[in-house]
């Protein structure tokens, strides 16, 4: 059995009075592929905002690699672990500003410190063909569809070269053909061995691409285990109301 | 109209219009150094440095364009800072400029979608390489339209000038008003001059904001 990438103990996220994460504990192993579902306000993507510490969590621990990444004397610091956990976001937020080229090399020129440009640009462009929008490198955001800037969002993330990637509802600001696309890339990240931890609502990605799957709501996970046992006999009556009410 | 005199006078008129692009293109740069880092500090809520340039700019936005002048040209000597016309016509139109492109540039930075500083800090980018490489460049879009009437408004104010004496266009104009009682030829001349430079400016401005605008409209959704 793989050893667990990231662990999650015990963890509290608050936003004034309203409790959004009550003492959270689970554990991600390295090359496995979670899902995370459950229904709007539930928590996931806050979990998932946690872990790469984009929101800073009032109680619990959160290891990477066996290091404490909470811990303020953390031998790994907050750009090292944002390197190593690269995220995708619901809207892209590929920089408007920048050709589709120049997002994926703004972050290894700023923050590895990459200035070879030549080496720097191949690579750009080899990880834009695993996205498939290659042909697309001199474009602006703008001018590409929802779809196309999601994939190049994902590529960028994949330029710092992270061992965990963490998607935050990349598909729910898609139209349905393009959410195809996206699913496709992913499914494709999963099988090349990259640590993924999915929030989404595409219960068919879940059960397909999914090692594991969690159910979360009101702040805490209900239920978690593979994707078979969650889709076919989940053991708690409310993953089995949720599931049944998504697959319809 | 007497046309043969508006073309005996034209090389003075035009050594006028240039003395106003002058004063108003060295002190828009300056006030476009002045609009970008001081917005900075302002986002960036620096204490101290924040209310001196909350006080600054409420000064400068205030208070009459005359009284300001008057002030660097009569006031500033009994402190032993002595400036020319010309000097005077930098400063004020630098700092008074300077004032206005705060307010533009600190609402452009502040409508970048924070979306986009979350996408820099999941890069692992630091603060001040997103201030530089994400808010900046984002923000400066978001403010060119409005810091564009800035750019307008300190052309046309450089002629407040004309009360210290700087022969601008405006002062140079009056001269042959009051000399030569020619007031419709001048008055007409004047405003004909203004218009034009106004329109290439404004032409200028407008080709910018379109080269930059198709890559902004993703960032202010």
């Amino acid at each position: 059995m793989s050893q667990a990438k990231i662990k999650i103990d015990n963890i509290y996220k608050r936003f004034g009075d309203l409790e959004v994460l009550s003492g959270v504990t689970t554990e991600f192993r390295a090359g496995e592929v979670t899902a995370i579902l459950g229904p709007s306000g539930s928590g996931k993507s806050t979990m998932l905002r946690c872990i790469n510490r984009l929101e800073k969590i009032q109680g619990g621990n959160i290891w990477l690699d066996g290091e404490n990444i909470t811990d303020k004397h953390s031998s790994i610091s907050v750009t090292e672990l944002r390197t190593k956990v690269g995220m995708v976001f619901q809207s892209f937020n590929l920089f408007p500003h920048l050709t589709v080229l120049k997002n994926l090399t703004l972050g290894p020129r700023k923050v590895q410190k990459n200035h070879d440009r030549e080496a720097l640009k191949k690579r750009a462009l080899e990880t834009l063909a695993k996205v498939g929008m290659e042909d697309r490198a001199y474009s602006y955001p703008d001018q590409l569809s929802g779809g196309q800037q999601q994939r190049v969002a994902i590529a960028r993330g994949l330029m710092m070269n992270p061992e965990v990637l963490l998607f935050d509802e990349v598909t729910s600001a898609l139209d349905p053909e393009r959410v195809k696309d996206v699913l496709v890339t992913m499914k494709e990240l999963a099988d090349s061995g990259y640590t993924m931890i999915v929030v989404t609502h595409e219960m068919g990605f879940a059960r397909e691409a999914a090692d594991k799957v969690i159910f979360m709501e009101n702040g805490n996970i209900v239920e978690e285990g593979t994707a078979q046992h969650m889709f076919e006999h989940p053991d708690q009556p409310r993953t089995r109301e949720f599931l049944q009410n998504s697959l319809k | 109209m007497d046309f043969q005199f508006i073309f005996s006078v034209m090389p003075d008129l035009l050594r006028g219009l240039f003395v106003t692009m002058e004063v108003g293109l060295i002190s828009l740069a300056i006030a476009l150094v002045i609009g970008v880092l001081g917005a900075s500090a302002v986002n960036a809520k620096i204490p101290v440095l924040y209310q001196f340039i909350t006080f600054y700019v409420e000064l400068f936005r205030n208070t009459p364009i005359l009284v300001q002048i008057y002030f660097i040209y009569f006031g500033l000597p009994s402190i032993g800072i002595v400036l020319s016309e010309f000097q005077t016509g930098i400063l004020e139109f630098a700092l008074w400029g300077g004032a206005f492109a705060i307010d533009n540039f600190s609402a452009g930075f502040g409508a970048v979608p924070k979306q986009m500083k979350e996408a820099g800090s999941a890069l692992g980018m630091n603060k001040l390489q997103i201030y530089t490489n994400v808010i900046i460049p984002i923000g400066f879009r978001n403010a060119f339209p409005s810091f564009g009437n800035t750019v307008l408004s300190i052309i046309k104010c450089t002629n407040y000038l004309a009360g210290v004496g700087l022969f601008e266009l405006t002062k140079t104009s009056m001269k042959y008003v009051t000399r030569n009682f020619k007031d419709a030829e001048m008055f007409t001349t004047m405003a004909v001059l203004y218009l034009l430079v106004i329109t290439i400016m404004t032409y200028i401005l407008n080709l910018i904001e379109k080269k930059m605008k198709h890559q902004t409209r993703r960032a202010k959704a």
